[in-house]
């Protein structure tokens, strides 16, 4: 893929491709970046490496089925399609046997992970620079927050159970998640991750 | 099955008679975005953010950090290669998409536009049960509302005072009609008040009509004094 100035624009525009001109190329582009990741996101939930392939196929053929309702100007591709991903394990959580197994692991542990520069160097070095933006905001969060939003984005925890999970009182919870996010939110706004819109 | 809007920026605006002036924590609607609140309080959201624009606005940048951290993320070894796709996207392409459209459901007249999210979970001739003199609740305790404490919605004559409360865990209620008063000022309909635990209040409703509302708890309230404490059983809240 050549590089542009915004890879994260580059993905908007694939997208749109797709929905506009059903174009397969774009799409296999697009799958072969998101589904992996996809795959890692509902892996993160405790769903089986058999289910979380599953579903990561059923959340590309939707970006498929749904790319004419996508809007550039709206929502960055990555946002969008974590959103058919989440609505996806929503309707998984509802459906199944109600509560998947809960993981306990703990952001530090995955921390590595997200800090995996030489993993994703590795596929596509103009990623680099639009994600940088979040990992950075992440990395520069208080561990405790970066733990909070870990917690609920990554596990699924609603407040009560981070609050169980990290033995502190739900009050610190919300108001952990209201800085980082705050922190976050100004990282995205400098960025290009909101589709050029202005927040 | 009915599948959940893709970003809720698309959402169509219902508007109440005024803008929501009390909005969920920013926090709350952070768990919303990232698909980690129960069912109950994902309910109550719907309807906040079906007639908010502010909060709308929120979420969808709650979701855009769930984009950015979805890019961040290692790539799984997948088992289906992107021929494997192409097989499947011909099949979908010669397969209509099956619309599996839900039937409309009957909202009552109570019931505000904006709060449809509801509708389902209410029968048809679901009566209101009387809890105490001036209060009365029809409870969702449907098996989707197993994560959450309770989830019932609270008819409340007008003038009724509620005992003064505080929480063990979070309460988030949505006023659907009327209006009531506590400590933290006066909620109209499409307001939401999402309550600290730390924090104590004892709603008035208002005296023109009677108040709706939603009410989710993730925890059992705390009462104070030894006769709501009496009637916290009877209460189940």
């Amino acid at each position: 893929m050549e590089k542009v100035q915004s890879a994260s624009q580059n993905w908007n525009q694939a997208l749109t491709d797709v929905g506009v001109n059903r174009n397969r190329e774009k799409f296999a582009a697009l799958y072969q970046h998101f589904a992996p990741r996809v795959k890692t996101y509902l892996l993160r939930f405790g769903l089986s490496d058999a289910k979380a392939e599953e579903l990561a196929q059923e959340a590309l053929l939707q970006v498929w089925r749904k790319a004419e309702q996508y809007h550039a100007s709206k929502a960055a591709a990555s946002t969008w399609i974590f959103c058919i991903a989440r609505n996806l394990f929503i309707d998984q959580q509802r459906s199944g046997r109600g509560k998947l197994e809960q993981s306990t692991d703990s952001y530090h542990e995955h921390e590595g992970l997200l800090n995996h520069h030489e993993q994703a160097g590795e596929d596509d070095n103009s990623w680099q620079n639009s994600k940088k933006h979040i990992e950075d905001a992440l990395k520069e969060l208080p561990l405790m927050q970066a733990q909070l939003v870990y917690k609920s984005y990554y596990q699924g925890k609603s407040h009560s159970e981070i609050a169980a999970d990290l033995e502190i009182p739900i009050g610190s919870v919300k108001s952990g998640l209201r800085l980082a996010f705050k922190k976050l939110r100004m990282s995205l706004a400098t960025d290009s991750l909101t589709g050029g819109e202005s927040l | 099955m009915k599948q959940s809007p893709i970003t809720l920026s698309q959402t169509p605006a219902f508007q109440p008679d005024s803008a929501p002036k009390h909005h969920p924590d920013d926090a709350t609607l952070l768990s919303y975005a990232s698909g980690s609140l129960s069912a109950g309080s994902r309910m109550l959201l719907q309807c906040h953010l079906a007639c908010c624009e502010h909060c709308r606005q929120r979420v969808a940048e709650a979701e855009a950090v769930g984009g950015g951290l979805l890019d961040g993320l290692p790539q799984a070894s997948m088992n289906t290669g992107v021929d494997d796709i192409f097989a499947k996207l011909d099949l979908l392409d010669s397969d209509p998409i099956s619309q599996s459209e839900e039937l409309p459901v009957k909202r009552p007249d109570w019931l505000p536009e904006w709060a449809e999210p509801i509708a389902k979970w209410l029968e048809t001739d679901q009566n209101w049960q009387r809890l105490a003199p001036g209060i009365s609740q029809i409870k969702l305790d449907q098996p989707e509302f197993c994560q959450d404490k309770a989830v019932r919605l609270l008819k409340i004559s007008p003038g009724t005072c509620m005992p003064s409360h505080g929480h063990n865990g979070s309460e988030l209620t949505l006023i659907l009609s009327g209006s009531y008063c506590d400590e933290t000022g006066r909620l109209c309909a499409g307001d939401v008040a999402d309550l600290d635990p730390d924090i104590k209040h004892q709603p008035i409703a208002d005296r023109d009509q009677d108040c709706i509302c939603l009410i989710v708890t993730d925890a059992p309230l705390k009462f104070d004094g030894w006769i709501p404490k009496l009637m916290q059983p009877f209460f189940g809240l």
